[in-house]
């Protein structure tokens, strides 16, 4: 609750009550981290681009493959932290698991679109149509729409405390609606390929080994820059907070001093 | 708490009796979109084809526009703050006011059903209860949502702005399943063939009513 307590409180460094989601957010310290994600990018485009044989059918346009569906994974991992620093937030009233919140959903939206650009780009070729409302595609594209939305109340939600409750409200129907929609455009009608590294056969049960593993490393790769991009955006959300609050407290004195 | 819920309906739609103000916009409002559908379609194959999705978009429209003066009132002329000094549980206020635009939408919902039929010339091959049981259904899902965001959006800098981007999206696999449900019923179907959108509609009214009456007193919080 920003807007209720005196300005002076935000000023503090370490406000109470930081400690257990900084820990949760800085397992590895930021410069290691910075490098295991640079090192596990050039080593995916490496491996997707060259080490990875080409698709027999497809051909190289496949390749996109290794960015796509790890970019859509981070997206609906991006959810689910949204969920949980929602529900928390609400529980706890600690205005980090807004920042939280706030942090994960601007990130997710970026992957969202990671995979909204590259989607159609290996769909021409290969259906021979940018958009089709096939399940996959519309569910995400639903869910970066909810993203959206979600950002939309942030900005012109009013007052920051009044912003931080409805957004949690919000990400916790957005996350409860996934499974409603997931059914609903599957039962549809449905055209994207069925799923090929988890399937009934085990997991890559249909794949080569180098393919598989090229993926593994994508999603390694995805996995470590949201979570750098997260770090770093949680840090801006932090300080524009901390920024709003000195100004404000500025503002008390001047009109003291008037 | 059933009392309570009864007296604040009854306040709700007594005001909207005398002032007729959400009503006559609605219905108004659902003719004109359907007096638009229809030139949108040239024949009346396409028409016909069209037909369960008009009259939910419509449905749609018509029904963010009466969520948006759901809270108006008690927003513009200080009755919220009567409300919340009433010994009343505010999940008890969500439940009512479910209710209220419960009983506003579907009023709209007669009416603009009523023009359709017309507009489009629809034989109800007996199927008439089905058609209100999917249009319950829906409805319901849509008030749930409705009364939790307009709440929201009553309160956010761009108002009325705020509602639709926020219900649509969320409410996207409840008009699919409504769709669907009024196609069947009006190609001469049973609900039976439709079964398992009709388990999602339900399964869709439970959890976000639920949600809408657990969040609710978040919201209201001043």
């Amino acid at each position: 609750m920003a807007s209720s307590s005196p300005p002076d409180a935000n000023l503090q460094p370490q406000p109470p009550g930081t400690a257990r989601v900084d820990r949760a957010v800085s397992i590895v310290p930021a410069p290691a981290l910075i490098a295991l994600a640079a090192v596990a990018m050039v080593a995916s485009l490496y491996s997707a681009l060259l080490y990875a044989p080409t698709d027999s059918f497809q051909g190289n346009i496949q390749r996109i493959f290794y960015i796509h569906m790890p970019a859509a994974l981070t997206m609906y991992i991006a959810v689910t932290l949204l969920f949980f620093a929602s529900v928390l937030y609400l529980q706890k009233r600690d205005d980090r698991w807004d920042e939280v919140g706030a942090a994960a959903a601007e990130v997710g939206i970026l992957f969202g679109t990671v995979v909204m650009i590259t989607g159609p780009m290996w769909a021409r070729p290969v259906w021979g149509t940018w958009w089709t409302w096939d399940a996959k595609l519309t569910s995400t594209f639903i869910l970066w729409l909810i993203l959206i939305a979600y950002l939309m109340l942030r900005a012109y939600g009013g007052a920051p405390e009044q912003v931080a409750r409805f957004c949690a409200v919000l990400g916790i129907i957005g996350f409860l609606d996934l499974p409603i929609i997931h059914f609903s455009v599957m039962w549809w009608r449905t055209m994207h390929p069925q799923p090929v590294v988890l399937t009934e056969g085990g997991l890559g049960a249909n794949l080569p080994g180098s393919m598989l593993a090229t993926v593994a490393l994508g999603m390694l790769a995805a996995l470590l820059l949201f979570a750098v991009l997260f770090r770093y955006r949680l840090r801006v959300e932090r300080m524009s907070r901390r920024l709003m609050a000195m100004r404000r407290s500025l503002d008390f004195s001047q009109e003291e001093n008037l | 708490m059933w009392r309570k819920i009864f007296v604040l309906v009854q306040k709700d739609l007594l005001s909207e009796w005398t002032s007729k103000e959400i009503l006559s916009s609605t219905v108004f409002f659902s003719v004109l979109v359907l007096m638009v559908f229809n030139f949108g379609f040239e024949t009346v194959a396409d028409r016909m084809a069209a037909g369960p999705g008009i009259l939910w978009t419509t449905f749609l429209f018509a029904g963010i526009l009466g969520m948006n003066r759901l809270f108006l009132t008690e927003r513009e002329d200080g009755g919220i703050e009567g409300l919340m000094l009433c010994p009343i549980d505010r999940t008890t206020l969500y439940l009512a006011k479910w209710l209220s635009l419960l009983v506003i939408l579907s009023l709209t919902e007669i009416a603009t059903l009523a023009v359709f039929i017309l507009f489009f010339n629809i034989a109800l091959q007996g199927g008439l209860v089905a058609l209100i049981l999917v249009i319950v259904l829906g409805t319901a899902g849509l008030a749930a949502l409705g009364t939790t965001f307009a709440a929201m959006a009553v309160r956010t800098r761009t108002r009325e702005m705020m509602l639709p981007m926020l219900l649509i999206p969320i409410a996207v696999p409840l008009l699919m399943a409504a769709v669907k449900c009024t196609g069947a019923v009006l190609g001469g179907a049973t609900l039976a063939s439709v079964s398992s959108w009709i388990q999602l509609l339900i399964a869709f009214d439970v959890i976000f009513l639920a949600v809408g009456y657990m969040t609710f007193p978040t919201i209201l919080e001043e």
